[in-house]
């Protein structure tokens, strides 16, 4: 859920905070540019005009990049289509929380899961020791066979304590 | 023979004990996931909202623009021909640039395959609906899964209780000894016990 927020609100602040603001200002640009290009091939008072109008786009724009981040550092500049780089704008936010960009909750829930099985094949254990009551009451009812049933009551509980000590070992 | 008994209720105990415990710990893991995802559907709704609704308010503006551009040249065509002069200048500038605007903001919504974003933040931004339709499914699977493994659980739970009661009972038979008594005290055990292993098998079929 953290790992969630974190990025979401870094989203939410690129795209819908800093993203329109950089925006205005690639518009301005885009429109003084254009203006300006248009000033130099039309003559008179009609050239003049928008001569005017391309100077107050620009200047419209260096008031904008006063407030935007993304628009006054070049890093995010994308000189191809005049806007910005977003995504790097993203990326560079999200490093500046390192430790909740390294959380990774997809490691701790298989941790989770491996104690969780850990402990379920501990208790599994127990199974053969039950058997080796089981053989140490029959050799009680039947003492023809106790020998043999009480050998095998020691092995079970020996197959218990191993398969324990495997669990710990190996899981 | 209750001695004998008595052994086979406790490999029975700790079968179904074991069986108890796993199935609990399934459950409890499926909730995990389910709740798990419940949070992926949010935060990739919430995530991926932010870039598309940036992408339509950037070209709305610019279609905006352009159709600005567009009137002003209709309605100039009425005007004297330096006004029309300066309105067809003005509006062609602007129709060129909302043009550029257009693919401007194109280019600010992509997210490009090499662009430096860690793989959660990317899942989030460019989440879609069929994507999202996934976490669903799975999360929905997961609940059933609980859902599974709780009834199991359950079931579990009850075989050992009557386990315990058959193990009274046993208790009882050997107390009483081999009269009336003792033997129906057995007879009890044993078929407490045989439905308890039977209701705790049954368990693994759900």
């Amino acid at each position: 859920m953290k790992q969630a927020a974190g990025a979401v609100e870094d989203i939410r602040f690129v795209y819908e905070e800093e993203g329109p603001t950089a925006l205005l200002v690639a518009e301005a640009r885009l429109l003084a540019e254009e203006l300006g290009r248009a000033s130099e091939r039309t003559p008179g008072l009609a050239g003049e005009l928008l001569r005017v109008e391309a100077g107050a786009k620009a200047r419209a724009a260096e008031v904008l990049v006063a407030g935007s981040e993304i628009a006054a550092d070049p890093g995010y500049a994308d000189p191809g289509t005049g806007g910005f780089d977003l995504v790097l704008r993203l990326a560079d936010n999200r490093r500046q929380l390192p430790d909740l960009l390294a959380l990774d909750p997809d490691a701790t829930q298989e941790e989770g899961s491996r104690l969780s099985v850990e402990a379920s094949l501990l208790l599994r254990c127990i199974v053969p020791v039950a058997a080796a009551f089981l053989f140490g009451a029959l050799a009680y009812g039947f003492p023809r066979a106790g020998r043999v049933l009480v050998a095998a009551g020691f092995a079970f509980v020996a197959l218990g304590l191993t398969a324990a000590i495997l669990v710990g070992v190996v899981v | 023979m209750t001695l004998g008994a008595g052994g086979v209720a406790a490999v029975a105990a700790a079968l179904l004990a074991a069986l108890e415990s796993d199935s609990g710990r399934r459950e409890e893991e499926a909730f995990v996931r389910s709740s798990r995802s419940s949070v992926q559907i949010f935060a990739e709704l919430a995530g991926s909202a932010p870039r598309t609704q940036f992408q339509a308010n950037g070209i709305r503006r610019a279609l905006g623009n352009e159709i600005d551009a567009t009137a002003r040249l209709l309605e100039a065509t009425e005007a004297s021909p330096e006004a029309r002069r300066v309105a067809v200048a003005l509006s062609r500038a602007e129709s060129a640039a909302a043009g550029r605007l257009g693919r401007a903001v194109e280019a600010m919504g992509r997210v490009p395959q090499d662009a430096p974003l860690d793989p959660a933040t990317r899942r989030l931004l460019t989440a879609s609906l069929s994507e999202i339709q996934e976490v669903l499914g799975y999360q929905n699977a997961q609940v059933d899964r609980a859902d599974r493994y709780g009834t199991r659980q359950e079931r579990a739970m009850f075989a050992i209780a009557l386990v315990a009661i058959a193990a009274v009972l046993l208790g009882l038979a050997d107390l009483f000894g081999g009269g009336r008594s003792g033997t129906i005290a057995l007879v009890v055990a044993a078929g407490a016990l045989v439905v308890a292993v039977g209701w705790g098998g049954s368990a693994l079929l759900v």
